[in-house]
């Protein structure tokens, strides 16, 4: 299984930089961002020039993929010759047109459907048209682009539900992303912006294992449909036993140069700056790269030291 | 400033300035959007039967249509806001200030073509859309908030003010619509139509339509 998500902002600020840090971290292989996103403006020249250096950086290891529609970066000029993201993937003309056409088109299908007739009016007007454009333009993207999921913030996720009422499943990110802090928090795992690039790009090694168990976790019995707060306590629950469980089944050897043998206390494990000061260390243990235990990325981020 | 001759224009030039105006570029509740802030848009002399059908998408003609009557239709009141503030406004106090006891409602559109009738030149004839006891906290609130009607020479003269336009999808219908209110006043008052106003607080696009404005503006540019 391979996990991408959509993103489509003007303006990233650093909570919207922590939340793909922490996707590209823990759930998905590519999160396509849109190659017009810029730094918020009202933010230093500083925090902007290292929000650019933080996209450059997950798109130089692959987490992000940058994409434009071909036509609308002529609007926004005044802006693109401050920053120049490169592209990875155009959607041409021809391309836009139909899924517009396509767009509209469903729009006015469900409308129908929901009014029960095409001659009604509603009493949102014009609003409806455009509220409900935006919410199947996101969905129509996705598809576009091969994601599985969209990346939304709050203020767009209302947005959503509130044309979809009822219709729309919750999200699977949204609900992962919750359990993820869940379990930091639990496990006292520091915050993933503090890696460094190659920190990053090595603990995307052990994502799938983590992110395939999590889903897998949400999903069970369909749970995630039903109460959100209980769902995330669960499986943040089962994460957090698993991680405690899988660690106490290990025997960790330090190859320290006296060969003195060290068994390491589940206290040590979760909360020693010892690991962290030894990550290297402890990396010996086990053949890391090849595993797919899903409790390997918490360890590695436990390990991993801190900038 | 826009100054034309014809609602189409109207719309092609204000989607002009998007090319040429400097714009603020925001994250909406629906996404990434780029505004003009305060344009002022006037119509000197709008055809009565403009054909605007081929300037918009097509499968949305009857929802615009819809929504352009809207200013017009008193019997429609229940599924239309703007029906209902023009024709229906909740009437909260009678005219020597005491509040009113039943659910009595107001006609803004027949008190306007009174007042031009008796009084052409007055600068009180202003009818409200926005409604401060439920717009403010609604999450769709209305659109147009005020609109003004003169006719001090016996050529009715109107201005609306908007709060918000998607330039792409909503600029037709709105003009349209109270064009149409505009032509019907001036005829029930028994003098000519004239020039129409816009004044748009926020008249925006959403980055999701700039493609097909921009096909647009190059079809009318060749």
């Amino acid at each position: 299984m391979q996990l991408g998500l959509y993103i489509n902002k003007a303006h990233i600020w650093s909570d919207d930089v922590r939340e793909l840090v922490q996707s590209a971290v823990y759930l998905a292989e590519s999160i396509y961002v849109p190659t017009t996103v810029r730094a918020a403006p009202v933010l230093s020249e500083e925090e902007q020039t290292a929000i650019h250096m933080r996209l450059r950086e997950l798109h130089s290891i692959g987490a992000v993929k940058f994409w434009e529609v071909e036509g609308t970066k002529g609007f926004l000029a005044a802006q693109a010759e401050k920053v120049n993201l490169p592209v990875d993937l155009v959607v041409s003309r021809e391309q836009y047109k139909e899924i517009y056409d396509k767009v509209i088109d469903r729009l006015m299908e469900n409308r129908s459907y929901f009014l029960t007739s095409e001659t009604q009016v509603s009493t949102e007007g014009i609003a409806e048209i455009v509220r409900g454009k935006h919410v199947l333009w996101s969905f129509a993207m996705k598809e576009f682009l091969g994601a599985n999921d969209i990346l939304l913030d709050a203020v767009n996720a209302q947005n959503s539900m509130l044309f979809f009422t009822g219709l729309l499943a919750p999200s699977v990110v949204g609900i992962s992303n919750a359990i993820i802090s869940e379990v930091s928090m639990r496990l006292n795992i520091p915050d993933v912006t503090q890696l460094s690039i190659e920190q990053i790009e090595s603990c995307r090694t052990f994502m799938p294992a983590f992110r395939d168990d999590l889903i897998a976790k949400i999903k069970a019995d369909g749970g995630f449909k039903f109460d959100r707060t209980e769902v995330i306590k669960k499986t943040a629950d089962q994460i957090v036993d698993r991680f405690v469980g899988y660690m106490l089944e290990k025997k960790f050897t330090l190859e320290s140069p006296d060969q003195t043998v060290s068994t390491w206390t589940l206290n040590q494990l979760l909360f020693s700056q010892d690991i962290q000061n030894n990550s290297d260390r402890f990396f010996k243990w086990d053949n890391l790269s090849t595993s797919s235990a899903p409790e390997l990325l918490l360890w590695k981020l436990k390990g991993e030291p801190r900038a | 400033m826009i100054e034309v001759d014809s609602i189409s224009n109207a719309w092609i030039e204000g989607l002009r300035q998007f090319k040429t105006t400097e714009l603020n570029r925001y994250d909406s509740r629906l996404g990434p959007c780029v505004e003009i802030e305060n344009l002022l848009v006037r119509i000197r002399n709008p055809r009565a039967n403009e054909d605007l059908t081929k300037l918009y998408p097509s499968r949305l003609s009857l929802v615009i249509d819809r929504y352009a009557g809207s200013f017009l239709d008193p019997d429609n009141v229940e599924n239309s806001t703007n029906s209902k503030r023009l024709y229906e406004w909740r009437k909260g106090f009678n005219n020597d200030g005491t509040p009113t006891n039943d659910q009595q409602r107001l006609n803004q559109v027949a008190r306007v073509i009174d007042r031009i009738v008796s009084e052409p030149g007055s600068r009180q004839n202003v009818v409200a859309f926005w409604d401060p006891e439920i717009d403010w906290t609604h999450p769709n609130p209305v659109a147009p908030l005020v609109a003004s009607f003169k006719a001090p020479a016996g050529i009715l003269h109107s201005t609306l003010i908007v709060r918000s336009v998607d330039a792409y999808l909503g600029t037709l219908p709105m003009f349209v619509g109270f064009r149409k209110l505009h032509d019907r006043i001036a005829q029930e008052s028994g003098i000519r139509p004239g020039s129409t106003s816009f004044l748009i607080w926020s008249y925006h696009v959403y980055e999701m339509d700039l493609p097909a404005i921009s096909d647009l503006l190059d079809r009318e540019n060749s």
